[in-house]
């Protein structure tokens, strides 16, 4: 029990490189002439201590590790041929040259990370867009909505049989009937959408025979028509929307 | 160059608020670029002098109106206070990355580095300090970094070319040096 030893102090490593580079440092080596043979040792051992730390030892610090035991075999045996991916004390030496600059840089950008704390900007000023023109598009909105009922018709799945009936028969749709059906539903409800209306309708001649019906009550003052905000509502005469 | 034309440029910093090119103050002057340059350092010289309560910075081919650093005290009474989060190391190591080989792609990044970095790449995309600048013509067209207008004012910087400069290789004679410390 008491001879479990806490460590405080390992070290947390960003990376093979880092680990490498604190290697060097701390056995003042040059970076262009580093001994592979006994880094790779230091850097296993450090390896074999993270883990023993419990530390994620992700898979970067073992592809390094890999490398360096290549590297040192190399050396034993300099008659083999090395591969082209392989990598070569010089390129290392360059590796860990150009991240000790990083490094440096990382450290001086630290240092003036916050060069414009006592400067307060202005928030960009947001381009003034014209007023919206009010253009009386009423008719073209009835047209569209029209449209978007239709094809809402059409899109209901599967096709059925009715579909056909243009082609192999002709349905029996008559205006009086729907005029009489429309004013019904409008009277009931009073206020109503515009869609609403073609609800019960299943087939395209259906629709046109409602909307012709609309058309009529309109024309004939038993039925209003109001326009908000793009939505169509339909009103009782003499009711307000 | 008139008195008319830098307050016009005053007025136009004024109203923009963020970083204005020198084209762009050149265009609504209706002046050569050159004089533009002039204009808007004419008017920083006066600002500098009088140590006003605004001044522009250079961020880049652009500038910026910003209040004076000598009266941060007085503002902070009339504001909030500011979140100020400190970018980690490896944020940080991947910024100078950036910074100093830009543009540059996320493996080139990585090599560098020998880790990934996705989080800190995303990290420094999300507080404005990168920006994806192009793309590289090699197959896969992979994403080029490069670091922003925001980055040059957060770190003080006019222009990238006044990044600390980086010490070399330390060459044999300098290890001497050094590892007699």
């Amino acid at each position: 029990m008491t001879d479990k030893v806490l460590r405080f102090s390992l070290e947390v490593y960003d990376g093979p490189l880092d680990l490498l580079l604190n290697l060097v440092r701390k056995n003042k080596i040059d970076i262009f002439d580093i001994p592979i043979a006994e880094i790779t040792s230091q850097y296993l051992d450090e390896l074999h201590r993270m883990e023993e730390a419990d530390i994620e030892i992700s898979s970067e610090f073992l592809v390094m590790a890999s490398q360096l035991l290549l590297m040192k075999s190399r050396a034993l045996l300099p008659s083999e041929e090395p591969t082209e991916d392989e990598m070569t004390p010089e390129q290392l030496a360059e590796r860990l040259e150009e991240y000790r600059k990083i490094k440096e840089a990382a450290k001086m950008l630290d240092e003036i990370q916050f060069s414009s704390e006592a400067l307060f900007f202005k928030k960009p000023e947001k381009l003034q867009k014209g007023p919206i023109e009010n253009v009386n598009m009423e008719k073209d909105l009835l047209f569209e909505a029209f449209k978007s009922v239709l094809s809402r018709v059409e899109d209901r799945l599967p096709p059925k049989k009715e579909n056909f009936q243009g082609i192999v028969g002709r349905e029996k749709v008559s205006l009086p009937d729907k005029i009489r059906d429309v004013l019904k539903f409008v009277n009931t409800r009073k206020k109503t959408s515009f869609e609403s209306i073609f609800e019960s309708s299943k087939t395209k001649g259906e629709v046109v025979t409602v909307f012709l019906a609309v058309l009529h009550l309109i024309a004939r003052g038993k039925i209003k028509m109001h326009e908000r905000g793009g939505k169509i509502t339909i009103t009782k005469s003499g009711d307000k929307a | 160059m008139t008195e008319k034309l830098k307050n016009a440029a005053e007025a136009i910093l004024f109203s923009c608020g963020e970083p204005v090119s020198t084209v762009e103050i050149a265009e609504a002057l209706g002046v050569s670029n050159r004089l533009a340059v002039d204009i808007i350092e004419a008017l920083q010289a006066e600002y500098d002098k009088e140590r006003r309560g605004v001044k522009i910075i250079k961020l880049a081919d652009s500038y910026q109106l910003c209040s004076r650093e000598d009266y941060f005290e007085f503002i902070r009474n009339v504001t909030e206070p500011r979140r100020r989060q400190a970018l980690t190391a490896p944020t940080l190591e991947t910024l100078s990355i950036i910074a100093y080989n830009q543009p540059i792609t996320r493996s080139r990044i990585e090599f560098i580095r020998g880790v990934d970095c996705t989080a800190s790449i995303a990290k420094l995309s999300e507080r404005g300090l990168i920006d994806e600048v192009g793309r590289m013509d090699t197959p896969g067209k992979p994403i080029l970094y490069g670091t922003t207008d925001e980055f040059l004012r957060c770190f003080g910087l006019s222009d990238i070319s006044e990044l600390p400069e980086l010490s070399e290789a330390p060459q044999q004679e300098d290890f001497l040096k050094n590892s007699e410390e």
